[in-house]
């Protein structure tokens, strides 16, 4: 199997202090990973300078051929410009999901196809219908975000980074906004999408939730992997 | 600046430039001041469409011996010879008293009438002086900029000038906030002379020479005028004039070269004017009788109001929206420039700014037509409030959500159309209707510069029939029915752009 995404040597520093310090890890296709650490140890930074939200300065992300280099190596505005062609590629699910508040469920799906992609709208449409049914809020489609749970919000932010069909899809924190209900349905919703194919990376402080779900774990301890491999190895 | 912003204000240049080139030469503009009332230049009270007065007849029958067509052009009285120089009109005839200052600014023709000073009281006034010197320390009215005003500061009265009209300087001494009133004798005797709560003392305080102003570098004009005005003592014609208005008196018998002559006829318009606004009928006899026939000066000004609001208004949005943009995310050159406007705009007054436009640019070869001026003036002072609204709303949606936009894969362009933007609007929504409305009532100022709308429109009509609550009652359902339709339009729009946070249901 070929790498989905591959971190190399990746560095960034914020006022004098490096937060990330030469960073490497890879998955395959289809595999979860799940990033842990304690807070501050630089799991977010890492999970921003992979899709592409904040630069960083040294070493280079790659997914699906599509190579970004850090500053130092490129300059700031080839730098900017790789990140630009990495957000096709890679999806994001936030921690308050960022659903558009002013759009209804189906077009908070449609509308990055639709503009970004130019994809027709019965196309994007049936794809919506059909990642919102096979993540349990098809019957929400009408509906506005703020009439939904925090675990239906979560699946149609899941939903509308699938619309894109994203090589790898990331999220941050997915179990933090959500009560304990939901939150035992995130790792079989993680399970499902493998099951796809879809290569997954989660920041996370569950524990439980890396054991259920991940087939990697990487522990993040002052901007380094401190420890990488299977859960049962990693987390005893 | 947006593309659609600079493509509106060259329309808006060009429009006005148009306007400009036709002013055919068979015309004879003369600017008037039609708010100065009785009997000057001022709106029949019998039939407000028509603007009356003796020197509507002097301009007439001089235009008439000049071979051309008399057209008034309204101006605030005490910016006539701004107005004049500017070239809004070829001259100004409005009760402009000749004075050495004045030759400094225009040339006068030869005077046309002598008007005697004379002093109103209330009608149980006693003991009031039979000189201008014997007015110290009283409370006098007069009109801004006139020789009674410099008269009376002169011997230390305590003046009080009044810009609206000449209805007020008279309605403040009947209640006792002034002492007398000094005017040249045609508004004593048209405003105070019909109130019997008012004494128009026989004595006379001072004598002035009115004439037409006209450019300096007018010669041609001016020799026509005087020409004609030779002509019109001549035949007659100014002595029938006069006396139609009761004004024929001994000091302009002797200009006219008539002495000891005698008024012709009887003072017919004089006596049309006592019956018409005498005592008033009741508000609601006024609402049946009189104010239909007032509608079409109504719609006139309120078209006026509407189109300079609307224009101004939709500069303002685009040019607003721009500096917004500018604020919210240019580099520091761009964010310092809208800071720069948007303070500058905000914080000086809008008549400064009107003034400058009109009065000031042409220094620099810019000279714009009123409308335009009244436009743009009114646009670019309520973009820096717009681009305020927009800003707010802007940094009121969720940084997340500009984030999540981009790793969808959309354009900073797209971002801002799509997601950001709407929920932006909706925020500035209701101050931008705010500002729509205070708009449509600062638009009033618009007048400075010799359009008439609605605020004009009224106190032209109410100085012509005396009637300030009744016709006050109609001018503001007039503003309340413009600004209507835009508070609607704007809680329908809140109501499409918030239906998420009302029922959760999409609107369909």
């Amino acid at each position: 199997m070929t790498a989905s995404i591959v971190v190399e040597n990746l560095g960034r520093s914020r006022g004098g202090k490096r937060v990330l310090d030469g960073v490497s890890w890879a998955l395959e296709a289809g595999q979860v990973a799940v990033v842990m650490g304690r807070s501050g140890a630089g799991k977010t930074t890492l999970l921003r300078c992979a899709v592409g939200l904040d630069p960083f300065e040294r070493g280079r992300v790659c997914v699906a051929g599509v190579e970004v280099r850090g500053t130092e190596e490129v300059g700031r505005r080839e730098h900017a410009r790789a990140q630009a062609r990495i957000h096709g590629l890679v999806g994001m699910v936030f921690q308050s999901h960022e659903l558009f508040p002013h759009l209804s469920v189906l077009r908070n799906c449609t509308l990055a196809p639709r503009h970004v992609r130019r994809e027709a709208d019965d196309v994007t449409r049936a794809r919506a219908r059909a990642l919102l049914d096979e993540l349990g809020v098809g019957d929400k489609v009408e509906a506005f975000p703020s009439a939904l749970s925090g675990g239906q919000r979560q699946r149609v932010a899941i939903a509308r980074a699938l619309c894109m069909e994203p090589r790898v899809l990331f999220y941050d924190e997915p179990t933090s906004a959500l009560d304990p209900a939901s939150r035992a349905d995130v790792a079989g919703l993680l399970r499902r999408l493998r099951g796809h194919g879809i290569t997954q990376v989660v920041v996370a402080h569950d524990v439980e939730l890396a054991r259920a779900a991940a087939d990697v774990v990487l522990v993040v301890e002052d901007g380094r992997v401190a420890r990488m491999g299977a859960p049962s190895d990693v987390l005893e | 600046m947006s593309g659609a912003a600079r493509a509106l204000l060259v329309c808006v240049l060009l429009g006005a430039a148009g306007v400009r080139a036709e002013t055919p030469a068979a015309e004879f503009r003369w600017g008037a001041d039609s708010q100065g009332g009785a009997p000057y230049i001022f709106q029949d009270p019998m039939d407000p469409n028509h603007l009356i007065g003796f020197e509507v007849e002097l301009a007439d029958a001089l235009a008439e011996r000049m071979g051309q067509r008399a057209r008034p052009v309204p101006g605030p009285w005490d910016r006539l010879l701004e107005l004049l120089n500017r070239g809004d009109f070829d001259a100004a005839i409005n009760g402009m008293e000749v004075a050495d200052e004045k030759l400094r600014v225009c040339a006068l023709s030869r005077p046309y009438y002598v008007a005697v000073q004379r002093l109103t009281v209330r009608a149980d006034a006693r003991d009031a002086p039979a000189t201008v010197e014997g007015l110290k320390d009283w409370k006098v009215g007069t009109l801004p900029g006139s020789l009674a005003e410099r008269a009376l500061e002169r011997v230390g009265a305590a003046t009080r000038t009044y810009e609206g009209g000449q209805d007020e300087m008279f309605d403040d001494l009947r209640l006792g906030r002034t002492d007398a009133v000094l005017t040249d004798e045609p508004i004593a005797m048209y405003y105070g002379g019909i109130d019997r709560a008012l004494r128009v003392l026989p004595g006379a305080y001072g004598e002035v020479r009115y004439a037409a102003a006209v450019r300096r570098d007018d010669g041609a004009q001016l020799a026509a005028i005087n020409t004609a005005l030779d002509a019109l003592a001549r035949d007659g014609t100014l002595r029938r004039i006069y006396s139609r208005w009761g004004l024929y008196n001994a000091a302009t018998a002797a200009l006219l070269g008539d002495p000891g002559g005698r008024p012709s006829g009887v003072a017919e318009a004089w006596e049309a004017w006592r019956t018409a606004v005498g005592t008033p009928p009741p508000f609601w006899e006024r609402l049946r009788d009189r104010y239909p026939a007032l509608l079409p000066a109504f719609v006139r000004g309120a078209w006026m109001t509407v189109v300079v609001s609307l224009a101004a208004m939709v500069l303002a949005v685009l040019l607003g929206m721009a500096l917004a943009l500018c604020r919210w995310r240019g580099n520091r050159a761009l964010r310092w420039t809208a800071v720069a406007y948007i303070e500058f705009f905000r914080g000086t007054p809008l008549l400064i700014q009107l003034t400058m436009i009109y009065f000031g640019l042409p220094e620099l070869g810019v000279r714009l037509d009123p409308l335009a001026s009244g436009i743009l003036a009114l646009g670019l002072n309520y973009a820096a409030a717009e681009a305020e609204n927009y800003r707010a709303g802007l940094e009121s949606v969720p940084a997340g959500q500009a984030e999540v936009a981009r790793t969808l894969g959309f354009t900073g362009w797209q971002s801002l159309r799509l997601v950001i933007g709407p929920q932006a609007l909706r925020v500035s929504l209701p101050p931008s209707t705010n500002d729509f409305i205070a708009l449509l009532k600062d638009s009033s100022l618009v007048s400075l510069v010799t359009l008439t709308e609605l605020t004009k429109t009224y106190v032209n009509l109410a100085n012509a029939t005396r009637d300030h609550l009744g016709l006050g009652v109609v001018v503001a359902a007039a503003y309340l029915l413009l600004g209507l339709p835009a508070a609607r339009l704007a809680r329908y729009l809140e109501g499409r752009l918030g239906a998420h946070l009302a029922t959760g249901e999409e609107p369909r």
